[in-house]
């Protein structure tokens, strides 16, 4: 029997590689194999945790986005997550250097109107939030980004 | 047997009926009709923050309902020790609102300081359950409270898993005195999934732990050849799952019952409808002409 370390390690790696269909077939062999489709549903897991934190992204970086639209956004992010896991189990905090990133983000030079200038950001003055597809509440009040859900925003 | 299980025998039992997330979007309209509702539940992971307006919702919901507590980030089934930051937080949050029910989930998403924010898929072996009932203890410990764990949905089985799930949570609840929150709508996401009967996994708990019950809704997704259930709680509450529901509660009497949607959440008179349901489906279970399961 493997050890718990092992198992996690090894599904921990998987989930924090950028988006894709591959597999190892370390991980595959930990799995019970009369279950078709190991890297399909694998690929649910990833999609979860990628999405999610896209989303706070997203919630910590409005005017970013508006500015570089969704795609470019999405892109990014995800490249941020694969070598940037969150490090506590709120998501408050989360991104905080991302715009740091984003300036050094290669893609970034065949976009001309991408500005010069620190992109500012106020990860650090409030929590990570989660824009719900409804309203948040007059005052400003937004939700923190943890549900013990999958999110339906499929990365890749 | 566990030695010591905390009680809250200050705060009053939630009533066996429906209650609903608390959404931001929602509190201004739920502050002003104040509908009839056993509870509302939050994710605690959502105040650990210092900013203001959140505590201040809460607050005020506080006084008018009783709170549930449902963690999302404690990863009780972490090879690794628990996170004492985040039992110290959770303590904080404790000791301020005291809240009526705190639940959490057989899963990990936490391997050394990286943490995944997903529920992943554990396990279950011998050692894997005396992991996860020095954590719960610990859990429970810290908090000076008893907890409630809840089964997780999953789209994958783990080669080593020895132990039946539900006898896994059975297990886990008898060895440490926590409770079982039922989540519904995950036994027949997983069981649709994993290939096994929720009836069967359903009938193998026991009735006495369960102290909360949780109902969502679900999509079917297609992938290639394969169709799976994804728990994204992004809808109504299927018929199956209602179907399931009011067997169990038929079985075991009715419980205080969340209906859990996350995902394009609805304008509340939605939400509400959800409750009206579940309720209806509890006073038919204690009447005395309902049909015995």
């Amino acid at each position: 029997m493997l050890p718990l370390h092992e198992f996690q390690a090894a599904m921990a790696s998987y989930l924090s590689s950028p988006p894709g269909p591959d597999v190892s077939h370390h991980l595959k062999s930990m799995m019970r194999p009369s279950l078709r489709s190991v890297e399909r549903r694998l690929a649910v897991y990833k999609n979860n945790v990628y999405a999610r934190l896209v989303d706070a992204l997203r919630d910590s970086f409005p005017a970013v986005e508006r500015l570089v639209g969704e795609d470019f956004f999405r892109y990014a992010a995800v490249q941020y997550v694969s070598i940037t896991p969150p490090k506590s189990p709120t998501l408050l905090g989360y991104g905080k250097d991302f715009a740091r990133f984003l300036e050094n983000f290669r893609p970034r030079r065949i976009f001309p109107i991408f500005p010069m200038s620190p992109i500012s950001s106020s990860v650090t003055s409030k929590p990570i939030t989660r824009q719900t597809r409804f309203p948040s509440a007059s005052s400003g009040a937004s939700e923190t980004a943890t549900a013990c859900c999958c999110i339906r925003l499929p990365v890749f | 047997m566990h030695s010591q299980t905390p009680t809250c025998g200050s705060i009053p039992p939630v009533p066996a009926r429906a209650g609903i997330g608390g959404k931001p979007a929602h509190y201004a309209e739920l502050l002003a009709a104040r509908p009839p509702l056993a509870f509302v539940e939050v994710h605690p992971e959502n105040y650990m923050g210092e900013g203001g307006p959140p505590h201040a919702y809460l607050e005020v919901i506080a006084e008018i309902y009783p709170l549930s507590f449902h963690g999302v980030g404690m990863s009780l089934g972490s090879s690794g020790p628990l996170d004492r930051g985040h039992l110290a937080r959770w303590r904080k949050l404790i000791d301020r609102y005291e809240p009526a029910l705190i639940s959490e989930h057989i899963a990990w998403s936490r391997v050394g300081e990286v943490c995944l924010h997903d529920l992943l898929p554990l396990p279950y072996t011998d050692a894997t359950l005396k992991l996860v009932c020095r954590h719960v203890e610990e859990m429970q410990l810290v908090l000076g409270r008893r907890i409630l764990v809840e089964n997780p949905s999953s789209y994958i089985t783990p080669k080593d898993s020895a132990i039946p799930e539900a006898d896994f949570m059975v297990e886990v609840a008898t060895r440490t005195g926590c409770g079982l929150l039922l989540d519904i709508n995950n036994v027949f996401v997983s069981a649709t999934n994993n290939g096994f009967d929720p009836r069967a996994w359903l009938a193998r708990i026991s009735g006495h732990l369960v102290q909360e019950i949780h109902l969502a809704g679900h999509a079917t997704i297609r992938s290639g050849e394969l169709e799976l259930r994804i728990d994204d709680h992004g809808s109504p509450v299927c018929d199956d799952v209602w179907d399931l529901y009011r067997e169990t509660i038929a079985r075991i009497g009715p419980r205080p019952t969340l209906i859990e949607w996350d995902t394009d959440v609805p304008e509340l008179p939605v939400l509400l409808g959800e409750a009206a349901r579940a309720d209806a489906a509890a006073a038919l279970s204690e009447s005395p002409h309902a049909a015995v399961a």
